[in-house]
């Protein structure tokens, strides 16, 4: 099962990679990267159907925002999974996120568990 | 027949025996005899007497005897005869002279040997050059042997006296009598042409009026000499004599009014007009009146104008014009002469002397004043210009004396103020130097707020990051204690070489937000001022980032796109960078409340619309370009000028200190760059910061 990861911070799959490294070693799970929303995108569209099931995003980045990211994918590939991750984890941007079809809202700092069992959620099901 | 001639022999025998006594005998020791003591005269009212009546009268002894120096007759229409009777013994011929010019039809009768009335005649048209005796007044020649004369005068003026001439003296008396008289025409003539010249140079009318005043004497002169027939051949004196007085006594009066400046005084100016006006009717209403009574009421004329005038000479000089007393003086002369005229007239004495008569003499010395005065006036009148004119360079000198005085004083005044303001001034600008001061380090301060939430988050990402990467490092390290006691001893020195690593990022990161704060504390020190060579691609990112995150911080529902155009290509620049990136903040900023200023706008009216602010670098040639632009509302271009202005704002009080894009401008200039905004309504703003490297 793939999941992208997209943020602006290179540094961010560094740290994904060695929290999820079990499950990476395992093959339970598997995990790509984008720093910005149209590197995101590029990605989505690069396999027909997208092997990706579910898109984590930061919000604030250069260029495309990760509230315009949510939109494309929502109305490009409406099955795949949206949430967002932010610093600003303020109720105006958590309610446009859920109105605009994301499926959940995490703020930084990751909490790393709450993530985890958002992810084993999704392969159990 | 016979009883008839008889009776005419014995009338002619008694009256020369009766006048035997009064026939004047001549001898020629004398050159000319008055003899109008014993002239005889008889008024013929109704004009209808013969010589025959006449004589028959004288035979009578009905004529009456003048028994005066001078014959004085009362103005009438009247016809006069006069008798006279002269014997001559000497060789001289004689001629009976009038003292007169101005008479009308003149005869002489007498009886020749034969017994038969001879006649001479004067006609009343003065044809002068058809006279016997070629002289200005009335003369006759008297025969050698008759005594007895009879003279019939029809139209006269003034009082005659009869004179007996020896006729070379009568001759020669003319032609003394002519030369006085030419003397005195050309000293006239002079006058007239020497006013003329002065009427020509002022252009003032009173000198042409008097040219022709003095022309009218001239010519009455000669009227009433009878020299008018060497001017004028056929001129019919009786009407010169009638007519000059009525045409120039209003013309006189005339010129005396222009001649004192009469208008300034209202009650003499009236009355002048008023006399004025009188003499003028006189020219139609004399018209209407016998003869005689004409040439006296000109002569009424005479003496009313002639007060009159001195009365307007002395009413001026008392009012000031001195030249009015000279006026008055002449006509005062005139009317002395006048009198003397009329003394002459009724008296015989004072008799004219070289039988010039007095009006002529006063015209003269009437002509001499006053073309003095006229010449004078011109004097008189330029020094008193000149004299006011020095008064008035000597009120001007004092005036400007005083107010050097007085610019003196003002200045030293002024010096004071000016020397008391330049303090207050001074104070005033040194408040003003601390006060800026203050306010820009409050307006550095009030951007580091804006920044600190910016900051906050730029810190919390590092922050973040060693959190994150020194838990997982906390996990690893179990992991290898576990694949340890595992004995897979590879796969622990792969975790270990992720912790390795993990602990270069924790170094890494933290080493990122202890640089955030090391640029806080730069960007609200106070006077660095140190220039250092700047990566301008990372300062604009760098406060792209705090500014948008400082925002956002601020305005939860803030969002924007953010573009960037790095051209990689820029080499470090020398720059004051918290200076520069203050100003780049600032710019940025403003980018951002902008687009979301009109994004609420938008929002509020339902239309498309995606904030979006851009930086973007660019060298050309050896300018490096910073462009700040946003899709905002734009700037108004009644404030576009302003916008550079200290303390100018469109914030609501206490959002913004209005110092920003001032303070901008002044950092900009003093890196020797430009500072430019390209604006458009509903489509956005850019700020381009032009340095050179």
């Amino acid at each position: 099962m793939k999941f992208l990861i997209v943020d602006d911070e290179r540094d961010v799959e560094m740290l994904f990679r060695q929290k999820f490294r079990k499950e990476l070693r395992n093959g339970l799970l598997e995990l790509e990267f984008a720093f910005s929303g149209q590197q995101a995108l590029e990605i989505l569209r690069g396999k027909k159907p997208p092997e990706v099931v579910y898109v984590f995003s930061d919000i604030n980045m250069p260029g495309m925002t990760g509230f315009e990211l949510l939109y494309m994918i929502k109305s490009e590939f409406p099955y795949i999974k949206v949430s967002m991750i932010s610093a600003y984890g303020d109720k105006e941007n958590y309610e446009k996120a859920m109105n605009s079809g994301a499926k959940g809202f995490f703020t930084k700092p990751i909490d790393f568990e709450s993530l985890k069992m958002e992810i084993y959620d999704i392969m159990n099901v | 027949m016979n009883k008839f001639s008889l009776y005419i022999f014995l009338f002619c025998f008694i009256p020369i025996s009766l006048k035997s006594q009064e026939t004047f005998i001549w001898n020629d020791n004398q050159n000319c005899k008055d003899i109008t003591n014993s002239v005889r005269y008889v008024i013929d009212e109704n004009k209808s007497f013969s010589i025959e009546d006449v004589e028959k009268l004288n035979l009578k002894d009905s004529l009456k005897l003048i028994g005066k120096q001078i014959f004085n007759f009362p103005i009438s229409a009247d016809v006069f005869w006069f008798y006279f009777s002269v014997k001559n013994p000497d060789t001289s011929d004689l001629v009976i002279a009038l003292n007169q010019a101005v008479v009308g039809d003149i005869k002489l009768f007498f009886k020749e040997s034969d017994g038969v009335w001879k006649t001479k005649q004067i006609p009343q048209r003065g044809l002068w050059y058809k006279k016997e005796m070629k002289s200005h007044l009335n003369s006759f020649m008297l025969s050698k042997n008759i005594e007895n004369y009879y003279l019939r005068i029809d139209t006269r003026t003034t009082p005659f006296i009869f004179k007996i001439w020896k006729k070379s003296s009568y001759d020669e008396q003319t032609i003394k009598n002519l030369i006085v008289l030419a003397m005195i025409f050309g000293f006239m003539l002079f006058v007239v042409l020497y006013n003329l010249f002065l009427f020509y140079t002022s252009r003032r009318i009173d000198y042409f009026l008097y040219c022709l005043l003095i022309g009218g004497y001239i010519l009455f002169s000669f009227t009433n000499t009878g020299y008018l027939h060497y001017l004028i051949k056929d001129a019919e004196i009786w009407q010169w004599y009638k007519w000059l007085p009525i045409i120039l006594q209003p013309l006189g009066m005339l010129y005396t009014m222009i001649f004192l400046n009469i208008k300034k005084y209202p009650l003499p100016f009236k009355i002048g007009s008023a006399l004025f006006i009188y003499f003028m009717s006189y020219w139609i209403w004399n018209l209407f009146l016998p003869i005689p009574s004409v040439a006296l009421i000109s002569q009424m004329h005479a003496m009313i104008g002639m007060l009159g005038q001195v009365g307007l000479g002395v009413y001026a000089g008392k009012k000031g014009d001195k030249i009015g007393y000279y006026f008055a003086a002449a006509y005062i002369m005139m009317s002395i002469f006048g009198a003397l005229d009329i003394s002459f007239i009724n008296f015989g004495v004072p008799k004219y002397p070289f039988d010039i008569n007095y009006i002529t003499i006063a015209f003269l010395f009437e002509v001499i004043i006053l073309s003095y005065l006229l010449t004078k006036r011109i004097e008189w009148e330029n020094r008193s210009i000149i004299q006011s004119r020095e008064e008035t360079q000597k009120k001007l000198l004092a005036t400007t004396l005083e107010n050097e005085r007085i610019i003196k004083n003002q200045n030293v005044i002024l010096e004071q103020e000016v020397e008391q303001r330049t303090k207050e001034l001074q104070n005033s600008l040194d408040h003003l130097k601390k006060a800026q001061a203050q306010l820009i380090q409050s307006e550095k301060m009030a951007s580091l707020g804006e920044l600190t939430a910016g900051i906050a988050h730029e810190i919390q990402n590092p922050l973040n990051f060693v959190n994150n990467f020194s838990e997982v490092s906390a996990e690893l390290v179990e992991e290898i204690d576990a694949e340890l006691n595992k004995g897979d001893i590879n796969e622990a020195k792969n975790i270990t070489n992720d912790l390795k690593s993990n602990l270069e990022k924790i170094n890494h990161h933290g080493k990122r937000a202890a640089d955030i704060v090391k640029g806080m504390l730069q960007h609200s020190r106070n006077n660095s001022g140190q220039k250092e060579l700047t990566d301008i691609n990372v300062l604009c990112d760098e406060y792209l980032k705090l500014a948008y995150h400082g925002l956002r911080a601020k305005d939860k529902s803030f969002n924007a796109t953010l573009e960037t155009e790095f051209d990689s290509s820029i080499p470090k620049v020398n720059v004051v960078s918290q200076d520069l990136g203050r100003v780049i903040l600032n710019i940025i900023t403003n980018a951002f409340y902008a687009v979301n200023e009109r994004s609420k706008n938008v929002l509020a009216n339902n239309k498309d619309y995606s904030p979006m602010v851009s930086i973007r670098t660019k060298k050309s040639g050896n300018k490096i370009e910073i462009a700040i632009s946003d899709n905002g509302a734009g700037i108004p271009n009644h404030i576009k000028d302003k916008i550079f202005q200290p303390f100018f704002t469109t914030k609501p009080t206490g959002q913004g200190t209005g110092l920003g894009l001032s303070l901008a401008y002044d950092v900009i200039k003093s890196h020797d760059g430009e500072l430019k905004v390209d604006t458009e309504i509903n489509k956005g703003t850019v700020f381009t910061i032009t340095l050179t490297i």
